[in-house]
């Protein structure tokens, strides 16, 4: 448990600036998660935090103690990567006791090396102590793997696994958790309920982590905080409410999972509403932009669909045309297109006899405060 | 209609182009490899000379064949060759060296190895290249060259002494010599596996063992160490494979008093004609190359540890400039050996005379001059027994993995790798043992000796193909059927151009190895085809050191010359 600090970290990889000066501080106990699109230096961040990455420029500080020229070895991190990195060659308890064996072999003596190195060839001749074996124990307890200690990695599902991984990294109680995308190899489900373990785990330890994912909805879900990354570079860094509610850019309102998001032009401001020219249509939504060119997100869900005959009241109604139509189950998604605009529209607790075809004409509403004005960068 | 039309395509089907080079290829395969392989059987068995192809001319022959089996069958060979006592040392001499080599190699390779793979070691490249010099020297040159540097009036052996004062300070023609010559020029075949492992091994275990607060020590002994285990243990037998196989070295360098099975196997053969106790022998060798080589392919075999997913990331190389230097320093010391080995060999075939002292009397190209005038001769006959070696496989290493890999002939793809286990001495025996009568007596013919070198080697040059005519895959030959080209048109249009490379490189290493060749060709070529391996092995028994030396330069020129292509051609993987 201890605060980390990042600052102006940069990486380079030749020409290519990988992280191009990012800080960051998060906070003893906290939730963090690094979020952008594949080849955006959030893998990179978090292996310079690491130190399996050596920074180009920038500082990095865990607790009070600067890390930067520390070896991997010597941080207090530990880390679950996205491939687990599970010793193959070594059973779950072995793997889950490496961590305490290593340090003992660090702090020991001639004679305790020579008896860890020979620990690994013949359990039976170099026993270890009783409380190692029940620290391990503890471990897979917490990750809900008690009795799996003699079985190889290999005959493990991957959710088990994964679960592997998090005991090994959290046996040497590090004060930080870092994780490397560690869900994406698993199918939704598993990920979905693992998500609520690894967050479950991390609030009972209190233990800071920092989370590395491309899946916002993961991001926006586990985090306490996050931050956006695009080009080496933080976008946005906030409580993910605030992300979602006010993104700072484009890219992130595309990133968070804007679907309509229109180039648009602030043609008249109030005080409070602003009349908005996107495409063909003109609209209304609430706020003052700073600039003129402005983009205007509506999000899916804010839009509501009737028919040409059903009443609908709403600040901004337009008639349209369904080109695209799909159940989802809990929603039905579809395309609309008013003019030259196509919304993305979705549909909560559709019912199956009332779902509209391609071809349908409708209308679409949605209020003006479900129109979000993102200046452009 | 239907069912007429129908029966004739399948009868056509049947006497297609594949068929037609099925049935070639088990006929040669089975005359040239199954009889030569059962007649040692055979004969270490009876003791004296069975004609079994002669059997299969008819009943009546057959049956004189079986008869004289069963007349002469015993097991006495093969209890001499557990109680005469020069058989016993022979055996255990052969094991023991072979376990030292492999040892030795492991222990030489494994800094070089890790260094290439992991550091960012200078030169790198050049490091690389001077790994393969080793294996393109014949062993018998390597082992005289190590006289001319470590014998009694060697050079190095001259500057210790002058230098620290020790009269004599190693014995190179003694088993240490031949355990030291053997080394410094098999540790590439257990370099190379090692290698591979280094490079292939997931990098993110290693750190999650840092991130686990193991050092760089503890994560090379508890995770690094183990997870190359397979690469090294495969390295190590494959070693031993070659060590016990080896003849050149040990027929210079050995001693009498210490016999080893392949010396002893020879012997027998051409020293006393014993027939049964040279097929006893070779019948051991075989079965100890056969059993190490299943052991070292169920090694390789288990490489591929576990189930572990995901994205591998890329490797930062060891940036710690001490290791890495280090290392390239390590390396360079073990790989000037070789490369000084050339060097001397160099020195000598120029030389006028060169007693003890650091440099010759003098130079001459007076011994280029008269082995020019006299071994012209030798000089062809191996360039066309090679390549009469050459034509062969490439036949046959277009026509085997395209059967075994498309029409799934797995009969020749065990049948192919058999010879695996045939050291030269036990095939020449074999050989002879086979052709020695009617109807096809071929023992003492040029033939016999090609038949040799492409059995010889016709396992690495189909491994070669059928890697790249996997890599091919089976859709592109698909598409061509479905664009209406029959069978031998796909063959010849799609899946033998992209074959190529593979089938030249590995027929390339068959004349390579062919021109290298000197433990079957002693026993097989006949006095008016001896090639250059020979007249320079014979030369150096004979003690024609100077002129053998400068034949030797050639042999290494036009070697390395062809390496280089096959290099160029393929990369590599073209070495095993």
């Amino acid at each position: 448990m201890a605060r980390v600090r990042v600052q102006d970290l940069v990486k380079l990889y030749g020409p290519l600036r990988a992280v191009d000066g990012v800080s960051l501080a998060v906070e003893e106990g906290e939730f963090f998660a690094l979020l952008g699109p594949s080849g955006c230096g959030k893998t990179t961040t978090l292996r310079c935090i690491a130190g399996l990455e050596r920074p180009s420029q920038g500082e990095i500080i865990i607790g009070e103690q600067p890390v930067t020229s520390l070896p991997a070895y010597e941080r207090p991190c530990g880390m679950v990567f996205q491939s687990y990195a599970l010793f193959p060659h070594l059973s779950v308890f072995d793997n889950v006791a490496y961590g305490l064996r290593a340090r003992l072999y660090r702090q020991g003596g001639p004679l305790t090396k020579a008896a860890i190195l020979g620990s690994f060839l013949s359990r039976r001749a170099f026993p270890l102590d009783a409380a190692l074996r029940e620290r391990v124990r503890e471990a897979l307890h917490l990750v809900g793997l008690d009795g799996q200690e003699g079985k190889a990695p290999g005959q493990l599902s991957g959710g088990m696994q994964q679960r592997v991984a998090l005991a090994r990294a959290l046996v040497t109680e590090p004060a930080v958790l870092l994780l490397d995308e560690p869900l994406s190899n698993l199918d939704r489900k598993l990920r979905v309920s693992m998500r609520g373990t690894i967050r479950k785990i991390q609030q009972a330890l209190r233990i800071t982590a920092i989370y590395v994912t491309h899946d916002q909805e993961e991001a926006l879900s586990l985090a306490d905080r996050l931050a956006i990354m695009d080009r080496g570079r933080i976008v946005q860094l906030g409580t993910p409410a605030e992300i979602y509610d006010r993104p700072a850019t484009p890219f992130v309102a595309d990133f968070i999972g804007a679907e309509n998001l229109f180039p648009a032009r602030a043609i008249r401001s109030g005080p409070d509403l602003t009349l908005v020219e996107a495409g063909d249509l003109t609209f209304r939504a609430a706020g003052q932009p700073k600039a003129e060119r402005v983009r205007a997100v509506v999000r899916p869900q804010a839009i509501r669909l009737a028919r040409p005959e059903e009443p609908l009241a709403a600040d901004n109604l337009f008639r349209g045309e369904v080109r695209f139509g799909a159940y989802l189950g809990a929603t039905a998604r579809y395309e609309v297109a008013v003019k030259n605009l196509v919304f993305v529209v979705d549909v909560p607790d559709p019912r199956p006899g009332a779902l509209y075809t391609p071809g349908d004409q409708v209308q679409l509403g949605f209020a003006a405060e479900s129109v979000l004005l993102v200046e452009e960068a | 209609m239907r069912t007429t039309s129908g029966g004739r395509g399948g009868w056509r089907s049947r006497l297609d182009f594949d068929s037609l080079a099925y049935a070639a290829v088990l006929a040669f395969l089975f005359v040239f490899l199954l009889v030569p392989f059962l007649s040692i059987l055979v004969v270490s068995v009876t003791g004296r000379e069975v004609n079994l192809l002669g059997g299969l001319l008819g009943l009546s022959q057959m049956e004189a064949l079986v008869r004289r089996i069963a007349e002469a069958a015993s097991p006495k060979y093969y209890v001499q060759l557990l109680t005469f006592p020069r058989y016993l040392r022979a055996l255990v001499n052969s094991v023991t060296l072979g376990l030292g080599v492999a040892a030795a190699c492991i222990l030489l390779s494994l800094p070089i190895a890790f260094g290439l793979a992991r550091t960012r070691m200078p030169a790198a490249r050049l490091v690389g290249a001077l790994c393969l010099v080793p294996l393109m020297i014949p062993t018998f040159i390597s082992s005289f060259a190590f006289i001319l540097m470590f014998g009694k009036t060697g050079w190095i052996t001259q500057v210790v002494k002058a230098a620290l004062g020790i009269q004599e300070f190693l014995n190179i023609q003694s088993p240490l010599g031949v355990a030291m010559v053997q080394t410094f020029f098999f540790f590439p075949y257990a370099l190379l596996p090692m290698l591979a492992v280094f490079k292939v091994m997931d990098p993110t275990l290693e750190e999650a063992a840092h991130l686990l607060g193991a050092g760089r020590l503890f994560t090379f002994l508890t995770t690094t160490l183990p997870l190359a285990a397979p690469g090294i243990g495969a390295g190590a037998l494959l070693v031993f494979v070659v060590s016990l196989e080896d003849f050149g070295t040990p027929m210079i360098l050995s001693p009498r008093r210490f016999p080893l099975l392949i010396v002893e196997a020879y012997r027998e053969m051409v020293g006393y004609f014993n027939w049964g106790g040279a097929a006893t022998i070779a019948v051991l060798l075989v079965l100890l190359s056969a059993l190490v080589l299943l052991v070292q392919r169920r090694v390789l075999g288990s490489t591929e540890f576990g189930t572990i997913t995901g994205k591998p990331a890329s490797r930062e190389p060891i940036e710690d400039r001490r290791i890495s230097t280090g290392l390239f320093l390590y390396s360079l010391v073990a790989l000037a050996i070789p490369v000084l080995a050339i060097y001397s060999t160099a020195v000598q075939s120029l030389a006028t005379t060169w007693g003890a002292g650091l440099l010759p009397d003098g130079f001459t190209l007076a011994n280029y001059a008269y082995v020019v005038e006299r071994s012209a001769g030798a000089v062809l006959n191996s360039f066309l027994l090679g390549g009469a070696a050459l034509a062969i496989s490439l036949a046959l290493s277009a026509v085997i993995p395209y059967l075994v890999v498309r029409r799934r002939k797995v009969v020749l793809d065990y049948l192919g790798f058999l010879p695996l286990a045939l050291p030269g001495v036990p095939l020449a025996i074999a050989m002879i043992l086979a052709f020695n009568n009617p109807p096809l007596k071929l023992t003492g013919t040029a033939l016999l000796l090609i038949v040799a070198y492409v059995i010889r080697r016709m396992p690495y040059a189909l491994r070669s193909t059928t890697a790249s005519i996997r890599a091919i895959g089976s859709d592109l030959e698909e598409a061509s059927f479905a664009l209406g080209a029959p069978k031998f048109l796909s063959l010849w249009g799609v899946t033998l151009p992209l074959m190529l490379p593979g089938i030249f490189a590995g027929a390339i290493m068959v004349f390579l190895t062919s021109i290298r060749e000197v433990s079957a060709t002693i026993l097989l070529a006949p006095q008016e085809w001896k090639p250059m391996s020979l007249v320079i092995f014979e030369g150096l028994l004979r003690g024609e050191f100077y002129t053998s030396s400068a034949i030797s330069m050639i042999l290494i020129a036009v070697v390395m010359t062809l390496q280089y292509a096959v290099f160029r051609l393929v990369g590599e993987k073209a070495l095993f």
